[in-house]
């Protein structure tokens, strides 16, 4: 069985418009995949697709080994966790509560005591641990947002048996947090990918994209520019076309990457 | 629930062959205006708002609108004989309170003169005077024989129309099968409202209905701004009668509720039809 | 590392001891306001003599001498209009708290979007048209079916209004049930045109909301109905949780957010329809009572479901209480009761929410 999440062949096309066409890539379980792109591209089409929100005209989306379709609500809520991009909240629940959400699929499956450590164990990662018993409304919008990653990574805490790998999907999950905390969820999602899992987060921000992605897909009016490396995907001529800045890019011996920016393109 | 109704029972059944009852509810204009009419009038510790003749019983307490009356309100005025009209309502209140253990006697309301004389029966054998009842049933008919022979004398059939209180689609009027409507047809005149029951009447309606006469509700004048204002109407003034200035405002207790005094409503309303003058 | 675990998460949350306690001090409170409202209205009966004809009932004999005039007046009279106003003020307060999961929205309230508007079409229908039906079609269930129909029309037509926007925004909400209680006040018009004038009594009456007019067998089938509800809505009480993440989020967690929506839906238009079958409208209690319950002991819905049952039923027991004495002996209608303190209580809901992201 392969493990991990493949998009084969994933076409979208919504409103008369062509979305996605021919999106064809595969998240390897270990690995962080950033995807990035340009406003436009499609990558929160691709992240729905991905989640299973959306169902593509054509092509499908395979997680482990078995087509997204055919996994039930509650198994794909075991294996996949969702950061969505403006997570919401009707009513104001305490911290801890929210996290404890995350934890509904495992009723009935995991021990009250594997649950605690799973929500301790993940706002502790997110520093939302002194916030447990803080209601919602009286947070930040950081705070906030970092609250629901917690919740998320309860959801996906402890490995999964039959060599199935843990998916997280993460939508430009630094929006608003601050550099200390944009640093702090990147480092924890390569600790998890690290663990088995396969991470994918739609990025903005490129300078993060190079530094924490073991593979970067470039998405572009629909379609996969490149992917790979990233110092070899993210060179300056594809960053002036795709992205219209001019820029200096350095990649060094330890395949850290650097971007530049010196000035948009006319 | 049975034990107690039966038990309840028993006790008004002994409480019944007893002397005449102390705290009389009496429920309905008609049914008050009788008791007084019997001389009885000093044993009614409540009556409701329907009730406002004779003078004297718009002083009683008063425990509700007899159409939406409370059970509990009307057993508040600790009674031991409630007499009710067959409008009381609604027909739960009515349903708890003939189940309450309060001998409980309801007066048939039949809308026609010729029905009086039952509901005098009913009233007085609910207050154990059956004599002075079958004098005043006397009474009545012998008034009513009065009314009915002077109306006889009256020629033609002058067109005329009942109006109550204001509808948002304007004054309602009494069309066939009301208790105006019978009244009307009594004293002589020809309902123009040809439809079933209480409508609103329209400017254009009524205009069409061409009434010689319009008889209106003295309290419905008053909530239209009184008879200048009433007179001025459009749906009145381009009406025979509003040009005429035929326009005949009377009590409705006085004109529909079917007691003592309707022969005396029959010969007003007669004489305001056929007369031509503004009846006060 | 044990000890990181119990600072995020103490091994006895001292959150649900005090749920526990808010409950128990609600259930208490109503057992209470019941007591005096078999005691107090327009006929006094001593609360010595309340309690010892309820006893007697099963089989306790207090030395208290109770009038059979007091006996009967209790049991037919005061003891139908508290249970009416239990399982009304009950079913009204669950379906509000049901409803503001379902559209992630605190200021979500059965009559305010139409819900309550709808059920009384079918019921005013069944009033005014009943009649000219055939004898097998009347029975006990009738007309609360019938409000039941339509308050599901209502309810199902207001979500689907509301879904046309990703978000249901209590504005789009408000419109929504606007045109339907619009539509209501038509036909309802129209129906007080066909009426004949002993019916058009009994709908003005009816339509402004009151419990002194039904009857033990008329009471027990609308008492199953809301039971039944009740039993459903507990059911889905995690799903509500989940819920307040977006549908989304939910759907993401395992949550089967259609078969969710739907029965909730259904079991809120048989909650309420079966309530205004028998009492008419009466507005603002499935407002008040959830958000008064979520602002004692926060907004899970294991909690507040409950809550909301215990706190409607206080509020409807406690307002019937007041409609009753306020100008006794007449009675005013407890709609009248209610919309007169809820309609304020909502303006400064709306006004407080206007300053905030979150209740």
């Amino acid at each position: 069985m392969t493990a991990g999440l493949h998009a084969r062949n994933v076409s979208v096309i919504a409103g008369g418009r062509s979305i996605l066409k021919g999106v064809d890539v595969a998240m390897q379980p270990g690995k962080v995949t950033a995807i990035v792109g340009p406003n436009g591209a499609g990558k929160s089409t691709l992240l729905k697709v991905l989640s299973g929100d959306i169902v593509p005209q054509s092509g499908r989306v395979v997680m482990n080994g078995k087509p997204l379709t055919e996994w039930s609500a509650e198994d794909r809520a075991l294996q996949r966790a969702v950061l969505p991009q403006t997570p919401e909240l009707a009513f104001s629940f305490r911290t801890r509560d929210v996290v404890e959400l995350g934890r509904h699929p495992h009723r009935g499956r995991a021990t009250p005591e594997q649950d605690r450590h799973a929500i301790a164990g993940a706002m502790h990662a997110t520093e939302t641990a002194t916030l447990a018993i803080r209601e919602c409304k009286t947070l930040s919008g950081g705070e906030m947002h970092r609250t629901h990653y917690a919740r998320v990574l309860a959801q996906i805490w402890s490995p999964l048996p039959e060599d199935r790998a843990r998916i997280l999907l993460l939508d430009e999950p630094t929006a608003s947090l601050d550099l200390f905390h944009q640093h702090a969820i990147l480092s924890k999602a390569r600790e998890i990918a690290a663990e088995g899992a396969a991470v994918i987060a739609v990025l903005h921000d490129l300078n993060l994209a190079a530094t924490y992605a073991d593979e970067l897909i470039v998405l572009a009016h629909g379609t996969i520019d490149a992917a790979g490396i990233p110092c070899e995907v993210l060179t300056s001529d594809r960053i002036t076309r795709i992205w219209r800045v001019h820029c200096r890019v350095s990649c060094d011996a330890d395949g850290h990457l650097q971007i530049n920016t010196i000035r948009r393109a006319s | 629930m049975r034990v107690v109704f039966i038990s309840a029972l028993a006790l008004c059944v002994t409480t019944a062959t007893e002397a005449a009852p102390k705290r009389v509810v009496t429920l309905g204009g008609d049914v008050t205006e009788i008791v007084y009419a019997l001389g009885a009038g000093n044993s009614i510790a409540c009556d409701d708002q329907t009730s406002l003749y004779p003078q004297a019983a718009t002083k009683l307490p008063q425990v509700g609108y007899l159409r939406t009356l409370a059970a509990e309100g009307v057993l508040s005025c600790k009674p031991d004989l409630i007499i009710a009209s067959a409008d009381a309502g609604p027909p739960a209140a009515v349903t708890q309170l003939s189940a309450s253990g309060v001998r409980f006697v309801k007066v048939p309301n039949t809308h026609s003169p010729d029905a009086v004389p039952a509901k005098i029966e009913a009233v007085a054998a609910a207050l154990a005077i059956p004599e002075k009842g079958k004098a005043l049933e006397a009474q009545y008919r012998r008034a009513l024989a009065g009314a009915r022979a002077k109306l006889a004398a009256y020629k033609g059939h002058p067109r005329a129309i009942f109006l109550m209180a204001q509808g948002p689609g304007g004054a309602m009027a009494a069309g066939r099968g009301s208790a105006a409507d019978v009244m009307l047809t009594l004293a002589g005149a020809r309902n123009v409202a040809g439809f079933e029951g209480y409508k609103p009447l329209t400017p254009e309606a009524a205009i069409a209905l061409k009434p010689d006469v319009i008889v209106v509700a003295d309290i419905a004048v008053k909530m239209m701004g009184g008879m200048e204002a009433f007179r001025e109407r459009p749906e009145i003034a381009m009406t025979p009668a509003g040009k005429a200035g035929r326009i005949v405002p009377m009590d409705t207790l006085l004109l529909l509720g079917f007691g003592p005094r309707t022969p005396q409503a029959l010969l007003a309303l007669g004489q305001a039809l056929h007369g031509g003058a503004l009846v006060h | 590392m044990a000890a990181a675990t119990d600072i995020a998460l103490p091994l006895n949350d001292p959150l649900l001891a005090r749920r526990r306690l808010i409950l128990a001090g609600l259930a208490a409170a109503l057992a209470a306001a019941c007591i005096a409202a078999c005691t107090i209205g327009a006929l006094d009966i001593p609360v010595s003599h309340v309690i010892a004809a309820l006893l007697a009932r099963v089989g306790i004999v207090l030395p208290v001498d109770v009038a059979p005039f007091e006996d009967a007046a209790l049991f037919s009279i005061r003891l139908p209009r508290v249970a009416l106003g239990i399982g009304v003020g009950a079913a009204l307060g669950v379906s509000g708290a049901a409803l503001q999961a379902l559209f992630r929205n605190p200021l979500a309230d059965p009559g305010l979007i139409g819900v309550s508007g709808g059920a009384a079409c079918g019921a005013l229908g069944w009033i005014v048209l009943g009649t000219s039906l055939p004898a097998w079609a009347h029975f006990a269930f009738a007309m609360p079916l019938a409000a039941f129909a339509t308050g599901l029309i209502a309810t199902a037509g207001v979500y689907a209004i509301g879904r046309a926007q990703s978000r249901t925004d209590i504005a789009t909400l408000l419109l929504a049930g606007l045109a339907i209680n619009a539509l209501t006040t038509a036909i309802v018009g129209y129906l007080t045109y066909l009426g004949t004038d002993a019916q058009l009594r009994a709908l003005t009456f009816w339509l402004l909301g009151g419990l002194g007019g039904a009857t033990w067998d008329q009471i027990w089938p609308v008492l199953l109905l809301i039971a039944a509800s009740g039993a459903g809505f507990a059911s889905l009480a995690r799903g509500y949780d989940l819920l307040a993440l977006g549908e989304s989020a939910a759907g993401h967690l395992g949550l089967p957010v259609e078969s969710v929506r739907r029965f909730t839906i259904l079991l809120t238009a048989l909650g309420v329809g079966a309530s205004v079958a028998l009492t008419g409208i009466i507005g603002f209690v499935g407002l008040a009572a959830p958000h008064l319950v979520r602002l004692m002991g926060g907004p899970t819905h294991r909690f507040v479901l409950p809550g909301s049952a215990l706190m409607g039923a206080l509020l409807v027991v406690l307002a019937d209480l007041l409609a009753r004495i306020a100008v006794s002996p007449a009675e005013l209608p407890v709609g009248v009761v209610t919309s007169a303190l809820g309609a304020p209580f909502f303006i400064w809901l709306l006004r407080r929410r206007l300053g905030e992201a979150m209740p």
